[in-house]
């Protein structure tokens, strides 16, 4: 079920030891890509490894968004981490499809293979 | 529609529109893509056309119906030649974080074009729930 506003951005983090399960909920647009690059960045700053973005509930995302998660990858790869992606929905799927994001971050659609694998 | 340089004015101009679509009855699809293309044509005349130029203005024309959509974003820029922006799908641009938008309007869209030197772009898409139709009607 969609959120009621789809409109807002939700950032919801959880930690499993060094890594971090981002849960992402509503849209990632051009007013939102500031919030979601400050929460990436501070969670490459505490060098976590992975990074799991699950985007079960997240319903939108615009270039800006995704400029966020390419800076994200590049910092981790610093210090050998990695951003996965969990559950996104198919318009969202399609998206790092059309766009060749799929080279840089791998998809789960199970949350404990995103964290071990 | 006319509105300033700020993201602000953006979402409410980008509501307005989706609003329309929503009302004529567009597939969930299309209305995700004409919020994508939009949302890339808004933040280039705002961020490269006008160069976030609070004295600067994006001018927005869109016209909805049951068979297509037709958005036109107008910047006070001096345009540019959409020909020499780099494939961001491109092996050695895959990890370029900007650089993404035409790529996506033209994969989203039906017809995409830029006029007036590359300071205005035309985005149509078809609502797939009413039939085909040719774009350039």
């Amino acid at each position: 079920m969609k959120p009621d506003n789809e409109e807002s951005l939700g950032l919801e983090v959880e930690r499993h030891g060094r890594a971090a399960v981002v849960h992402v909920r509503g849209s990632v647009g051009l007013g939102e890509a500031a919030g979601l690059r400050k929460q990436l960045c501070d969670l490459c700053d505490a060098q976590c490894h992975p990074v799991v973005l699950d985007l079960e509930q997240m319903y939108f995302i615009a270039s800006a968004g995704l400029g966020a998660m390419v800076e994200a990858h590049l910092k981790l790869r610093h210090h050998e981490g990695q951003l996965r992606l969990l559950k996104p929905q198919p318009s969202i799927r399609r998206l790092f499809e059309t766009t060749r994001l799929t080279k840089l971050f791998p998809m789960y659609e199970d949350a404990g293979a995103a964290l071990t694998a | 529609m006319v509105i300033r340089s700020e993201f602000t004015d953006l979402r409410r101009a980008q509501q307005a529109l989706l609003d329309e679509v929503a009302r004529h009855g567009y597939s969930e699809s299309a209305s995700f893509a004409i919020r994508l293309a939009v949302e890339e044509a808004l933040n280039n005349a705002i961020k490269h056309g006008n160069a976030m130029d609070p004295d600067k203005r994006v001018t927005i024309c869109y016209e909805v119906d049951e068979r297509c959509t037709e958005v036109t974003v107008i910047d006070e820029g001096r345009g540019f030649d959409p020909k020499r922006i780099p494939d961001p799908t491109a092996d050695e641009n895959i990890e370029k974080p900007c650089g993404r938008g035409i790529m996506l309007m033209r994969a989203y869209m039906d017809d995409v074009q830029f006029l007036g030197g590359g300071n205005q772009v035309r985005l149509v898409k078809v609502n797939d729930r009413h039939g085909s139709r040719d774009a350039s009607d």
